[in-house]
């Protein structure tokens, strides 16, 4: 049987090393194009397919879209070390440069999902013209230390996850963050990391579970129903709630025409 | 190097190939582990693949129909899908014979795969099929001794609320892709007979393997064929979350591919 599919993957040189990109094509009329800087550790590998879904809807609605691995993650070319804001970054703007060339001149925007928001706001800085959407943005870099320590804390200390003899002996491991390797310059550069909200002049659009209405730099927001906002804190995979995600995503497509920039 | 191969029915994997001066006859094809995309719990999977890829075995990476990139659904078979895979890795690598199988529900389609296709040589199997037997009922019994009374109170009342929710209690096999009780001894008899090695290691992270002794309780005297390769690290939680079980898990299945299938 053949079931034809709606992205192509391939694997892109950036002066980071080889990423695994992943370009879906709009479908019917172009209306521009989004490149989605996914989140990081556990969450990457949890959102995968939550944002392969959301990609898909999108290129429905008419947005071409490139997802991405950094590298040191996923199928992107390093292990786990190699993974750094800064080489995020150079693979989020060689990104968002292929994204570019596919699309020809459509607008673009940038979505930067949790601390994946803090690539997302450096590449908003240096490129005025693209759009800037932050999905369930984490808070400064320090607190969002904080919160992964606190999961890996609940991780090792679960009785569902080491129960019985091993319990005990669990400590926590030098250099891995909620299970993955990570270097100690990398935890440096999270720990810098300002509000991704407070980095930037303004956010296109702002999607979360409590939409920051009042804030002055958001231009528009999308509100995210409970069944799907939980999903960052789960360390293993669990279910995927395909139907209110896609009916989430459908929302997000037709944002597109608001508060257009550039 | 890692490059894309595109299989039947609109899937697509991630093929590591041999980076060694001397590629190996036989390839390696893991399957998804639960709803964990391609690159496995904490990128174990893209671990494995370039590992052994260094040491010359080719190693695909796939989403079945439902599970990360694979967005849609297939009327194909699971076994049926992994048989294409095969056929497309032969193509591109010249290798005629694969170890297949992988952590969890990967553990249980490699089985099924085994015994439906000559082609395969090796079962890597991690949290795979095995039966309680006494030796669960002996571990239970104590660990519950170690336990505080109230603890028993606990576990004696959830157990009773379960069971009147569900009618009975879940067990393993329910929720499991694993054959009869009894098939199990035949079926696995069938593949050492075709000079299929197994690789059986199980974590302390399952409610259902609780003692080493289950092993050869399941399999009875197979167990200790020189073809079966078990190990039982029960330190280790299901999905290998700390970096030290999971290098060890590594090394371990690196090792035993390298000395298998030189």
């Amino acid at each position: 049987m053949t079931v034809a599919r709606t992205f192509e993957p391939s694997f892109l040189d950036s002066s980071a090393g080889r990423i695994f990109v992943a370009y879906h094509p709009p479908r019917g009329v172009a209306r521009g194009a989004v490149v989605i800087c996914p989140p990081m550790f556990h969450e990457q590998v949890r959102g995968y397919r939550l944002f392969a879904l959301a990609a898909d809807a999108l290129a429905s609605s008419g947005l071409g879209v490139l997802r991405f691995d950094y590298p040191g993650t996923g199928d992107s070319d390093g292990d786990e070390e190699a993974f750094t804001l800064d080489r995020a970054e150079a693979a989020a703007r060689a990104a968002l440069d292929r994204l570019e060339q596919l699309s020809g001149s459509s607008p673009m925007a940038v979505l930067g999902i949790r601390a994946g928001a803090y690539i997302a706001t450096r590449l908003a800085a240096q490129r005025p013209q693209v759009r800037l959407w932050l999905w369930q943005p984490t808070d400064s870099g320090a607190q969002y230390l904080e919160s992964l320590a606190a999961i890996d804390r609940e991780e090792r200390t679960s009785e569902l996850r080491f129960g019985g003899a091993a319990r005990a002996a669990v400590r926590a491991e030098a250099g891995v963050m909620v299970g993955y390797p990570v270097s100690g310059a990398c935890v440096d550069a999270l720990r810098a990391e300002p509000d991704p909200r407070e980095a930037v002049r303004s956010v296109d659009l702002f999607i979360d579970r409590a939409v920051h209405a009042a804030t002055p730099n958001v231009c528009g927001t999308i509100e995210i129903p409970e069944s799907v906002a939980h999903w960052p804190l789960q360390v293993d995979m669990l279910d995927v709630p395909v139907k209110p995600w896609r009916e989430l995503c459908a929302v997000l497509a037709s944002q597109w025409e608001r508060a257009p920039r550039g | 190097m890692d490059e894309i191969l595109e299989l039947d029915g609109g899937l697509y994997g991630v093929l590591s190939m041999p980076t060694s001066a001397a590629p190996k006859k036989t390839a390696v094809v893991l399957l998804n582990a639960g709803l964990v995309h391609r690159v496995g719990p904490f990128r174990m999977y893209t671990r494995i693949a370039r590992e052994l890829g260094a040491q010359g075995y080719p190693v695909l990476r796939f989403d079945q129909p439902g599970i990360g990139d694979a967005l849609t659904l297939s009327d194909c078979s699971p076994a049926t899908l992994v048989a294409g895979a095969f056929d497309r890795v032969r193509q591109r690598t010249g290798c005629e014979t694969f170890i297949v199988g992988g952590l969890c529900s990967a553990a249980d389609l490699g089985w099924i795969v085994a015994c439906s296709d000559a082609r395969v040589s090796g079962l890597y199997m991690l949290d795979g099929l095995a039966r309680k037997g006494v030796w669960n009922l002996l571990a239970r019994a104590s660990r519950l001794a170690r336990k505080s009374p109230a603890h028993w109170l606990r576990a004696l009342s959830n157990n009773v609320r379960t069971t009147a929710r569900t009618g009975a209690e879940l067990v393993d096999a329910d929720v499991r892709e694993w054959p009869e009780s009894g098939a199990d001894r035949t079926q696995l008899a069938t593949l050492l007979d075709r000079e299929v090695r197994v690789f059986a290691g199980y974590t302390g992270g399952t409610s259902y393997f609780l003692h080493a002794r289950q092993f050869a309780g399941t399999f009875g005297s197979l167990a200790n064929s020189e073809r079966v390769h078990f190990v039982h690290w029960p330190d280790a939680d299901h999905t290998f979350y700390l970096e030290r079980t999971r290098r060890r898990l590594i090394d371990e299945s690196c090792r035993w591919v390298c000395s298998r299938f030189p």
